[in-house]
């Protein structure tokens, strides 16, 4: 690029000439490189994983699978546990205990009482707690059938109030109280210890959810219980 | 003495301030609350909500939509717009049955709008056809118990006062479609047909609850009618499978049906995803009564 200023006469001569061949490559070369990268990032993350199973943008930890990716027998095992659990919770927010599967399916409640249509296997429901935690295990009557877990945690004594919004893992008693809640299954359901779990994708449960966590999501706070 | 008369009037200021405060909480609590103005998209979000607000003061249930159009041929209207500028809260499906209201609120104006998704912690299967959701949740027992307590949550945190009385409303609610649910599992027990074919993809949650299987849906889409070449897949498929029973709805074409019946040999029966006629808080109940009848008939008595 030239200029040629004219001297007093306020007029300038400016002469744009374009880039050389070789300029112009390499500008070129380093944008497709650029819209490359960000591509390969994109879809990196989006459409397959290192595993070749679905992909992890939807932000799934490798414990995690979405209800609506399982089998329909599973579909239905965690609609009826999630309307287990709220009964559950009616419970607790009227009486301060948790009800015992027998008393559940005494009212009918799903999938504590016996469903004459179900063609999977028979469960037997236990509830076991300890400190904060509760457990609601369905143990299958036959090996090779998944077991069946509902977590519930609730807060510590003394501990602050959770801001957290309520959402699928996120319920509020109507006297303020915030549950943790979950629902989880295992492959080797019938070979089991029934003692109680709190870490449960420690010992080999899946986590079934309706929505992949939020961004930002923070789990509950794990707690030594006696 | 001077002292004794400054105790006295302390003393009767002291009453006087006591009386003026109990009359004050009186007169407060004397006043009518304002009602709670909710709004409801689709026919079985006006029942779940007439049932949980029961016969507590202070509510107005409110329909958008006119009765007698069905959701999916639905075309905003400015009347109906209206019905939503003075709304507290509105409950929405959410996941594609009734976009239209998102225009529509923006229209209204109304800026404290409480939006309750029921759908938000419902799990969803798979459209039969496409890589979407099945938006049709509110066609199944478990999960309308699980969305009516969705709604009494939303509705108890704007009237903390009401909590346990909404609370049990739901509970009895739950408890009556809990009892259809039961009585309609102890006959189907005894089903000779498992397997079927549906004309429209809502009722996929409600047969997966009654451990029934689909084997095709003979819709290419919501709303949509299948092409001469879809229906001649569909006979195909009913005479492969040796499928003998679909379940229809009510406004399905019948020169449709009478192809899959002349030329599969099929029995139809009509399901209704309750979608159209009068908003009343047993619509959902007598609506899915008749369901379950109509399945037990199908499948059971004449199957």
């Amino acid at each position: 690029m030239a200029v040629d200023s004219g001297q007093g006469a306020g007029i300038r001569t400016v002469e744009i000439r374009p880039p050389s061949l070789r300029e112009e490559t390499t500008i070129v070369v380093r944008l497709a490189v650029v819209i490359v990268a960000i591509v390969g990032f994109y879809l990196a993350n989006t459409a397959w994983s290192v595993d070749g199973k679905p992909a992890r943008a939807n932000g799934l930890l490798p414990y995690q699978t979405l209800v609506s990716d399982a089998a329909s027998p599973a579909q239905l095992m965690f609609r009826e546990l999630q309307e287990g659990l709220l009964e559950a919770e009616r419970v607790r927010s009227d009486t301060g205990g948790w009800p015992s599967p027998d008393a559940l399916a005494e009212q009918g409640i799903p999938p504590f009482a016996k469903d004459p249509t179900a063609k999977g296997p028979a469960y037997r429901w236990i509830v076991t707690h300890r400190g904060a935690f509760i457990n609601y295990r369905g143990i299958p009557g036959v090996t090779g059938a998944p077991a069946w877990l509902l977590l519930v945690q609730e807060p510590l004594p003394d501990s602050l109030p959770d801001p957290s919004p309520e959402d699928e893992e996120h319920h509020r008693l109507p006297h303020g109280m915030m549950l943790h809640v979950s629902v989880w299954t295992h492959t080797d359901g019938a070979e089991l210890s029934p003692a109680l779990v709190q870490v449960p994708q420690a010992e080999g449960w899946i986590q079934l959810r309706v929505n992949p966590p939020a961004i930002g999501y923070v789990p509950p706070p794990t707690v030594k219980t006696p | 003495m001077i002292h004794r008369l400054l105790v006295r009037l302390k003393a009767d200021a002291t009453g006087l301030l006591i009386v003026a405060a109990l009359l004050f909480a009186a007169t407060a609590s004397a006043q009518p609350r304002p009602t709670l103005k909710i709004g409801v998209t689709l026919h079985p979000y006006y029942s779940w909500t007439a049932n949980v607000v029961g016969t507590l003061p202070g509510y107005e249930v409110r329909s958008i939509l006119p009765g007698e159009i069905d959701a999916g041929d639905y075309q905003p209207r400015p009347e109906d717009i209206k019905k939503l500028m003075d709304l507290d809260a509105i409950v929405i499906n959410g996941i594609g049955h009734d976009d239209f209201i998102n225009p529509m609120i923006k229209a209204s104006g109304n800026k404290k709008l409480v939006i309750i998704r029921v759908n938000e912690s419902t799990p969803q299967i798979h459209a039969a056809h496409g890589s979407g959701v099945n938006s049709h949740t509110f066609i199944s027992f478990t999960n309308a118990i699980q969305q009516t307590y969705a709604i009494q949550k939303a509705i108890a945190a704007l009237r903390p006062s009401d909590a346990s009385a909404l609370q049990a409303n739901a509970a009895d609610y739950a408890r009556r479609l809990r009892q259809i649910k039961a009585r309609a599992a102890t006959a189907l027990a005894d089903a000779k047909i498992n397997r079927v074919v549906t004309v429209h993809d809502g009722y996929g949650y409600l047969l997966q609850e009654f451990g029934l299987e689909i084997a095709g849906v003979v819709q290419p889409q919501h709303g949509l009618t299948p092409s001469a070449g879809e229906l001649k897949d569909m006979v195909a498929l009913l005479k492969r499978e040796k499928i003998r029973v679909v379940f229809s709805e009510d406004t399905f074409p019948p020169a449709l049906l009478k192809v899959l019946r002349d030329e599969a040999g099929v029995k139809v029966y009509t399901i209704t995803h309750i979608a159209s006629g009068a908003y009343t808080p047993d619509k959902f109940e007598k609506e899915m009564q008749r369901n379950v009848d109509t399945m037990i008939r199908a499948l059971v008595n004449e199957g």
